[in-house]
């Protein structure tokens, strides 16, 4: 049986880690792979700024740093921004899987311009910095937040009737306006909207969470790994040193 | 089970989760060095695979790395189409910034227009029958490579059936006039 490790990007207790856990039941998955979701020790209160980003990165390399040592032969990072990605990769041999880079290119496979729909507008920088490293940019037909203030404990539970149509409303907007021919959505905490935008727009509609379990499913029935010349490994991986900071400031708010 | 139609690859292929089906398009053109056989080779899978959805079949795979005829079948099927050569290309993205192509001579002048389609000439490093540096190599006729065009286009198209996923109808709109009938005519006086 192959092991997954999902970590996902903020300390949540069991109530709200369900709710992240909530993803695999938009997949078809087949046989043979467990998932196991982890919380990362650390984390931004959001992801609006650069300071933002930095904190993320540290939580989530410290959180999945170990994981082949732990015997796990993929790591999932459950978060649009794809933070910690760059440097897991650099310090693991399995399979690391970012939902961004991963949704834009798999937006291509199925049309020649995609738009990423997002809750709020202080998350473009997350798209710009992923699109720039591809060199895609041109082919993001838009970011189109839906004035939506996130929620990355509870998600969108209670809020259908306010968060739904001002989505299916951005959505359609990204299609009519913007020429999109994929939708992405800007965040994996965006999930529990994924089947009424699908059910309501007529292009596709790609949940990021769920593709990246299905593409780390992919990766290791064919061998696949990210290539060491794009992720330099490093001389010793930093362990100690990350479990020292997780120690310094766990549970700190 | 599912059921997989692969266009245009001779080799089986197996996959635990679906059943998958090999089939060699009738007329498809040997050589393929010049644009004046593509034409012949679009219609080949085209009218190969038009009818594969009433056939039963999930998904279709065009599993040449050349992606002749994947888009056309695109915009005539109400199931999910990959291309292997487009595919394979935008998922060595995943796996590292760059990427070469190892064909073999015929192949090679497709091959370099389907990245300058797809906007791919800075990330690739090289098309030739040689290997060239890269992160990541395609290997465009399946063999001792990296990535494998054909067998990754079947794990994709398994995982689009998995996330209720297929190509956009925007991007490969179903023609006004539909000429089936046409296509299986012409496709039947292919030698």
């Amino acid at each position: 049986m192959a092991r997954v490790l999902v970590i996902v990007p903020f300390p949540m207790d069991a109530e709200n880690l369900d709710k992240r856990r909530a993803q695999l039941r938009s997949v078809q998955l087949g046989h043979g792979v467990d998932f196991d979701f982890r919380p990362v020790r650390f984390a931004p209160k959001g992801y609006v700024s650069q300071q933002d980003s930095v904190l993320a990165d540290l939580g989530i390399l410290e959180a999945g740093l170990a994981a082949q040592d732990e015997g796990y032969d993929a790591v999932c990072i459950d978060t649009m921004s794809d933070s910690g990605m760059t440097h897991l990769r650099a310090a693991l041999d399995i399979p690391v899987i970012g939902p961004g880079r991963h949704a834009m290119l798999t937006a291509l496979m199925l049309g020649e311009r995609f738009s990423i729909l997002t809750m709020w507008d202080k998350w473009r920088h997350l798209y710009s910095k992923t699109l720039a490293e591809l060199g895609l940019a041109n082919r993001c037909a838009s970011v189109r937040p839906a004035g939506l203030r996130p929620d990355n404990q509870s998600l969108l539970a209670g809020k259908e009737d306010e968060v739904f149509p001002a989505l299916l409303g951005a959505g359609q907007k990204c299609i009519e306006q913007d020429g999109a021919d994929v939708i992405i959505l800007g965040s994996t905490t965006m999930h529990e909207a994924h089947g009424y935008l699908a059910k309501h727009l007529p292009v596709p509609v790609i949940n990021p969470g769920p593709l990246s379990y299905r593409l780390a499913i992919t990766a290791l029935r064919l061998g696949h790994a990210h290539a060491r010349s794009a992720y330099p490994a490093p001389d010793a991986a930093p362990l100690g040193q990350m479990r020292a900071l997780a120690d310094a400031v766990e549970g700190q708010e | 089970m599912t059921r997989i139609l692969v266009l245009g690859v001779e080799t089986p292929l197996t996959d635990p989760e679906a059943e998958i089906i090999c089939r060699m398009p009738k007329g498809m053109p040997q050589d393929v060095s010049s644009p004046a056989h593509w034409a012949v080779a679009d219609l080949a899978v085209l009218a190969a695979g038009q009818g594969s959805a009433d056939e039963g079949f999930d998904a279709v795979c065009v599993g040449d790395a050349c992606d002749f005829g994947a888009n056309a079948l695109r915009s005539v099927l109400p199931i999910p189409v990959i291309g292997a050569g487009r595919a394979a290309m935008f998922y060595a993205l995943t796996l590292g910034n760059t990427f070469a192509v190892q064909t073999d001579a015929t192949r090679v002048h497709r091959i370099k227009k389907q990245i300058a389609e797809f906007g791919l000439a800075a990330h690739c490093t090289g098309v030739s029958t040689q290997v060239a540096k890269a992160d990541v190599l395609i290997a465009a006729d399946g063999a001792g490579a990296e990535i494998k065009p054909a067998p990754l286009s079947v794990s994709l198209a398994l995982g689009l059936l998995g996330l209720g996923l297929s190509h956009s109808a925007r991007t490969y709109p179903a023609p006004e006039t539909p000429k089936s009938e046409m296509i299986q005519a012409l496709g039947r006086a292919l030698i």
